[in-house]
């Protein structure tokens, strides 16, 4: 059955967050993707909490577990000769290879873009890494809090009165994990018109200054060389926005532009807020930020988040319930809408993950599988793609090489 | 097919044409990635009907307003032409070609469906049920393109109990979960900072991967499609290790500000001078005495409740307060240089004139030199990738509006010199807003 990348042929040499969020995108839509992993412990993921029942043993990392869906694991040591050599015989007949070591790694194994697309002139090579394959930068070390940080967007997060504040969870990662996949898919489209692959170098620092937000706050910058600064949780003068308290929980208001003020008075049922000299002009408004919340928190207060999520969005307001995560898993529209997805692993059992992030209604679906095991494809991939026998599968192991 | 060697060279994407309805971040950013890689990315852009936060907020800012509300515009000066002149414009619509068309006017639907007749893909991010309201839904137009791919994406999606719901993007931070988990642990719920829309780079990426894939599949199998993409949908994967916490364990996961679970210290400390600040993390006792060593040597340094990572895990306010007595001495880029010369991750965070200073930056060639006819001169963020055979340059600065109006016409769709200059005049076309847009 011809799924959507049911013909695209992967080779995944990365660990973590940002390569394999790449890979299991390309996985997820059908590729065959086939995660190399370090002989013994494999992706350091696999180390990683939350894990199942905290119990810290390599099949169990929820985040391992989550990035790696619909992979096969093939466990190679890449410093052998033999390792290199069944590299070198998938990377024939690849079509995209997605590596995210730090930048020296991949040429200090002889696995360099020159050398494969020698072998396979057809192979688009995604290096990932956190600051590029080249400049000044190219060796440091990156964490998520210092990708955020060198990646401009920490500077905006958080109250002007403290310091500034990273995203929670990985963001970052897997934002580069993302836009990798759009840069190799490109590549990997213009390859089969041309024959010709080539090396794609995404650095998550630059993923993180692009378009679209970033690059509008330095195009602001570059325009005016007005250099801002957090404006925190509570933007004097402009509301209502924010998280506000209602009856039985939170709710989110993004009343960011002048327009919505009309609507606002409307879905308050209170019409005379539009002719109170306090709030008639935007200029007006700016000075009764206090006065306002005064009315409006007292109102909300005797509304549920649901009667207020409904009530706002039939006045044509941005206003959304503040969810935390085992809400969000019940609301109906992620429910009927299938957002998330159950599947069965053989060592945690079956668990909801996130679905995928769009549906393609023309293809058929591509079944989701769970992350692999350790090394559980080995025989099938040595036996089924290269030929190996069974006794040289036993004699490669024994050699340390799988 | 034999190839000439110009032409293996031609960019991935070149002979691919889109439709770029995009408005605000979302849409635009993800076609001009498309653009970057090739492809001949069309606005087509409404003159009657302003975009408010795509071409400035109002489409002529009225006299008399304080300077700082002109903030977008170079040297806080609107100009003739405010629309093309705007921080958001630029930004993200580099490598497009721009025409004014009436879409919900007969004679510019006609003229609109010439237009899909010869593309490949539409994006579009308008408030629900624009298009359809217009009469140039995918049913409507796959009648005029029968392989045609549309992608139209929103906040919670096109289908669903939450159809037609209107969010900006820190509204699908707030349904996701996501918001609750932002911010200091110490914080309400009131408190959460809701300036940046991170939603709507993810939306930007994932949108971009879609036209593509579908793309892949429309080549293999000559069948277009329509996709609903929800910006919530998108956003839940990136939260997968924090939604797992909760469906394998029951438990939610903590709001965690800077720190981390597993890594200490992992914060973001002063240094000298105003709003300048610089990360440190340490993974391991070894970059700890590393660390150390690299700062001088101080005595608390050596203290023994800091030498393993659970001792660092249990002090981590005395360690941040004492960490940050000797990064408030210091220049933030200088303790990034210090501390990775020893293998210690440290990096300052960076604001926009940093950016633009930026040495690695700078020898990567991330800043393009754009000039532009009504803005001049200027430097402007570059790409995310580097392709080592085609490499993405801005071939086209950020289109003025209708710029394009007569190549896409007369030259793409045939129309002839008359009835050009008939649309013209009956305000179909046109290369500024209408008096009340």
């Amino acid at each position: 059955m011809q799924t959507v990348l049911s013909d695209v042929k992967v080779l995944d040499l990365t660990q973590y967050i940002a390569g394999p969020y790449c890979t299991k995108l390309l996985a997820d839509y059908g590729a065959e993707v086939i995660k190399i992993e370090r002989l013994g412990e494999g992706d350091g993921a696999r180390r990683v909490s939350p894990f199942f029942q905290d119990d810290p043993n390599p099949e169990k990392s929820g985040l391992f577990l989550h990035l790696n869906t619909n992979k096969q694991s093939l466990t190679l040591n890449l410093k052998t000769g033999r390792g290199k050599k069944i590299l070198l015989d998938l990377v024939k007949d690849a079509d995209i290879l997605v590596e995210n070591y730090s930048p020296r790694v991949m040429p200090s194994l002889g696995l360099d873009y020159e050398t494969l697309s020698r072998i396979n002139p057809r192979l688009v090579m995604t290096s990932i890494s956190n600051f590029g394959q080249t400049g000044p930068y190219r060796d440091y070390k990156g964490m998520e809090l210092t990708l955020f940080a060198m990646g401009l967007h920490m500077h905006f997060e958080g109250e002007p009165n403290r310091e500034p504040l990273k995203f929670p969870a990985n963001k970052a990662q897997y934002l580069a994990g993302t836009y990798a996949a759009t840069a190799t898919m490109g590549a990997y489209v213009g390859a089969k018109v041309t024959g010709q692959g080539q090396q794609v170098d995404v650095s998550i620092m630059e993923c993180l200054i692009s378009p679209p937000e970033a690059a509008a706050w330095l195009m602001a910058y570059y325009f005016t060389k007005l250099e801002t600064n957090r404006v925190g949780h509570r933007r004097e003068g402009s509301f209502p926005i924010g998280v506000y308290p209602c009856q039985d929980g939170y709710i989110f208001v993004y009343g960011v532009v002048s327009f919505f003020w009309p609507r606002i008075a409307a879905w308050m049922g209170m019409p005379e807020l539009m002719s109170d000299p306090r709030f008639a002009t935007p200029a007006a408004r700016r000075d009764h930020h206090g006065d306002f919340d005064t009315i409006f928190i007292p109102w909300l207060m005797e509304h549920t988040r649901q009667e207020l999520f409904h009530s706002g969005q039939a006045n044509r307001l941005p206003v959304t319930p503040v969810y935390t995560i085992d809400e969000t898993l019940k609301d109906p529209q992620f429910v009927e809408r299938g957002s998330f997805t159950q599947i069965t692993h053989p060592v945690v059992g079956k668990i909801t993950y996130p679905g995928l992030p769009f549906k393609l209604p023309a293809a058929p679906s591509v079944p989701q599988r769970a992350a692999p095991l350790l090394g559980e494809h080995n025989h099938v991939i040595l036996s089924g793609r290269l030929g190996y026998t069974d006794a040289e599968i036993v004699k490669l192991r024994e050699m340390g090489v799988i | 097919m034999a190839m000439s060697g110009t032409q293996t060279n031609k960019l991935p994407l070149e002979g691919i044409r889109i439709i770029d309805h995009g408005v605000v971040y979302t849409g635009t950013a993800a076609t001009t990635f498309l653009g970057d890689m090739g492809a001949q990315v069309i606005r087509v852009e409404s003159i009657g009907r302003f975009p408010s936060m795509t071409r400035g907020l109002v489409a002529r800012p009225p006299e008399g307003l304080m300077k700082g509300l002109y903030h977008g515009y170079p040297d806080y000066e609107p100009g003739a032409r405010p629309w093309d002149r705007w921080y958001q414009l630029h930004a993200t619509n580099r490598n497009k070609l721009a025409i004014g068309l009436e879409l919900d006017t007969p004679r510019g639907a006609e003229v609109y469906k010439k237009l899909v007749k010869i593309s490949d893909i539409i994006m579009e991010n308008f408030s629900q049920g624009t298009m359809d309201r217009m009469g140039l839904g995918y049913e409507v137009l796959k009648q005029v393109n029968s392989q045609i791919i549309m992608i139209s994406a929103s906040g919670l999606g096109k289908e669903g109990p939450y159809k037609g719901y209107s969010t900006f993007g820190t509204n699908v931070d707030s349904i996701t979960g996501n918001m609750a988990l932002r911010g200091f642990p110490d914080d309400d719920m009131t408190m959460k900072d809701c300036s940046p829309v991170w939603a709507d780079n993810v939306a930007a990426g994932t949108v971009s991967f879609a036209a593509l894939v579908a793309l892949h599949y429309r080549q293999n199998t000559g069948k277009g499609q329509f996709i609903d993409i929800s910006q919530a949908e998108n956003l839940l994967p990136h939260m997968g290790e924090s939604i797992l916490e909760y469906t394998m364990n029951r438990r939610l996961p903590q709001v965690m500000g800077n720190r981390d679970q597993a890594m200490a210290p992992h914060g973001c400390y002063p240094c000298l001078g105003l709003n300048k600040w610089v990360t440190i993390t340490i993974s391991s006792d070894a970059e700890w005495q590393a660390f150390g060593e690299a700062i001088g040597g101080s005595q608390w340094t050596k203290e023994p409740r800091f030498t393993t990572v659970l001792g660092r895990y249990h002090h981590q306010d005395e360690l941040d307060r004492l960490i940050s007595s000797w990064t408030v001495t210091q220049d933030n880029f200088e303790v990034m240089y210090i501390l990775q010369s020893v293998g210690v991750t440290a990096g300052p965070v960076v604001s926009p004139s940093t950016v633009y200073r930026d040495l690695h930056l700078q020898a990567r060639g991330f800043f393009k030199e754009v000039t532009h006819r009504e803005t001049g001169t200027n430097l402007y963020p570059g790409m995310f990738f580097k392709f080592s055979r085609t490499p993405a340059e801005v071939r086209l600065p950020p289109s003025c509006l209708g710029e394009h109006n007569e190549y896409v016409l007369k030259d793409l769709l045939g129309i002839s010199a008359e009835e050009y200059t008939v649309l013209e005049k009956d305000n179909i076309i046109g290369t500024e807003y209408l008096p009340g847009a």
